[in-house]
């Protein structure tokens, strides 16, 4: 599969990675932000979109490891809205090179679902061009009934807006509705932070549990805000391109080390969470026919776009 | 054989990795003894002062705003290492500082109340001033005539984001920041909005997200209470990082620097992480 390598493990490899699988907790849900690409393509006096390209090489094996680390969940942060201020011949060969991996993608749907993998493509894709949004509408619906491993690319993403669109998802719910005081409506005290979290674009997983950036920068620019509160950050100074099975390796040590520290602060937020939604009625019929109906309408335009 | 191995190495490893952070532990909290007694026989604090003084001048750049996260399991952040922190940060000119706490009164949480002046116009009891009067006026005396004598009081910090080249005695700004403030506020917000949203405004904002996005920017910042700049710079006082639900909408572009639990917090620290977030280059995407 072109998004995930045949990377060839050493003994030392393997050995290294079935002790940490056999050790310790391996994180379920790991998201990754791919920084660095550019200024390891200014060292390597390559251009910036051969940069981005070997970066996606380095995706293909992390995947890899994830796969072979028993990780089920990958969520990789591929481009912002605020990479649109970039310039035009920069955003678009990005987009060039999304064209190229999703096009690739689509050819290999079978092996996808023979490994039982489902893309889901999180974020504002209305603005990207016509043509990409097919394509990404295409993958995620190919992809939607496989459910051993998840891999979210965040594209066209940053969490404001994701914020943004959960709160307008609620504001919106009642337009199809000619009775505003039916029994459907949602009631003002059934919004809480549990009904906006399923709102969210990331609304069927669950919260990272560690959150992997490159090139040395310790800020989350936008990415995921409301779902890391209890994630592990890992920060490192090597550039995307440039990291290693050791990198990769030494995160998850870092995360065994740190989870058994945040344990009793995510089993706090956990409960917290439950109990918000017994007494919200969360798991009222309105509020679910609510969000079955924000899936259904996101499939609908999943379909639309698919049929561009 | 081989997953038997496999487990003892493993096991090896957490035990050389728990070993290891138990020695560095042992010696952050020597350091920390030595250090305060070393502090302690100086007796007063003005060979910080000048240390961050000569600091001040190889700073590019200085955050407008820093916010100080405590993890709900530290012990060490008490009300003795938050004065200390203020102190620093009101003298090289940060104008606003937030704290946002998360433990328990009984596990050494510290209301703000209880050492900084409260803003008289504040109702809930949130927004702060350091220092209060009474140190306030302590330190300009003891400033005219020990350290930094030279330098004038100034009434404005920094200059668009610069470090400027002398000391300030305007009182700090202070903020608690409660864990419901983070995802509860958001949810209160899309609640109000709710409520009114067959309102003109409410439906002018769903035409276009981002007269969305600003209407609850512009909410958000009126719940809080407080319209500062968004925080740049994190200090975050745990043995891992972490947010712990800080203020989900506004830390997106914040730069985190964890100062792990047990070491010591001085001007050397806090110069250093001052000089991490002067070194970093913020893109804004670009």
């Amino acid at each position: 599969m072109s998004w995930v390598s045949d990377y060839q493990y050493t003994c030392l490899q393997k050995l290294a990675f079935q002790t940490l699988q056999l050790t310790g907790y391996v994180p379920h849900h790991i998201a990754f932000v791919m920084d660095g690409n550019r200024r390891f393509a200014r060292s390597k006096h390559i251009d910036k979109i051969e940069g981005h390209s070997l970066g996606f090489a380095k995706l293909a094996d992390v995947l890899r490891w994830c796969l072979d680390m028993g990780i089920r969940e990958v969520t990789t942060f591929a481009f912002s809205i605020e990479n649109f201020k970039r310039s035009s011949e920069e955003v678009e060969g990005l987009f060039n090179l999304a064209r190229e991996k999703f096009s690739t993608l689509l050819a290999e749907t079978s092996r996808l679902d023979e490994h039982g993998i489902q893309i889901r493509v999180i974020g504002n894709i209305e603005l990207l061009p016509k043509d990409l949004q097919r394509l990404v509408a295409t993958a995620m619906l190919r992809t939607e009934r496989n459910d051993k491993l998840f891999l979210n690319v965040a594209f066209a993403y940053t969490s404001r807006d994701e914020i943004t669109q959960a709160v307008e998802a609620v504001l919106k719910n009642n337009n199809d509705d000619d009775d505003d005081e039916g029994q459907d409506a949602l009631q003002p005290t059934d919004i809480n932070e549990r009904l906006l979290e399923a709102c969210l674009y990331t609304r069927h997983s669950p919260p990272p549990d560690l959150v992997f950036r490159t090139s040395g920068e310790t800020r989350l620019s936008d990415f995921m805000m409301w779902q890391l509160s209890t994630s592990v950050l890992y920060f490192t100074d090597v550039l995307w391109p440039q990291i290693t099975i050791w990198n990769f390796l030494a995160s998850i040590v870092a995360y065994q080390r740190d989870r058994c520290r945040l344990e009793a602060f995510r089993r706090q937020e956990r409960l917290h969470s439950v109990h918000l939604a017994k007494s919200s009625e969360f798991y009222s019929l309105r509020v679910q026919k609510f969000l079955l109906k924000l899936d259904a309408n996101r499939r609908k335009l999943l379909i639309s776009l698919a049929s561009n | 054989m081989l997953q038997i191995l496999c487990i003892l190495i493993g096991r090896l490893l957490l035990m050389g990795i728990g070993a290891y952070e138990l020695l560095q532990q042992l010696y952050y909290r020597l350091h920390a003894l030595a250090s305060r007694s070393y502090d302690y026989w100086q007796c007063d604090d003005k060979h910080e002062f000048v240390f961050i003084r000569a600091a001040l001048d190889k700073l590019q750049k200085l955050p407008q705003h820093l916010v100080l996260v405590i993890a709900p399991d530290d012990c060490y952040v008490n009300d003795v290492l938050l004065k200390r922190v203020f102190g620093y940060a009101q003298f090289v000119g940060i104008p606003y500082l937030s704290v946002y706490d998360k433990r328990t009164p009984s596990t050494g949480y510290v209301h703000l109340s209880q050492l900084c002046q409260t803003m008289a116009s504040d109702t809930n009891d949130r927004h702060f001033l350091w220092p209060p009067k009474e140190i306030k006026e302590q330190i300009q005396h003891q400033h005219s005539n020990g350290c930094c004598s030279k330098t004038a009081v100034v009434t404005n910090g920094t200059v668009n984001g610069y470090a400027s080249k002398g000391p300030h005695y305007t009182q700090l700004q202070v903020y608690q920041i409660d864990s419901a403030d983070g995802h509860a506020l958001i949810a209160d917000v899309c609640r109000e909005l709710y409520e009114t949203r067959k309102s003109a405004q409410v439906e002018g904002m769903l035409k276009e997200r981002q007269t969305l996005h600003d209407g609850i920017n512009a909410m958000l910042s009126k719940r809080l209470g407080f319209v500062v700049p968004e925080p740049e710079l994190g200090i975050v006082f745990a043995r891992q990082t972490c947010t712990y639900g800080l203020l989900p909408w506004h830390v997106r572009f914040t730069e985190f620097h964890t100062h792990r639990g047990g070491r010591y917090f001085n001007a050397k620290s806090f110069v250093k992480i001052l000089y991490k977030y002067a070194r970093c280059e913020q893109r804004w995407g670009k």
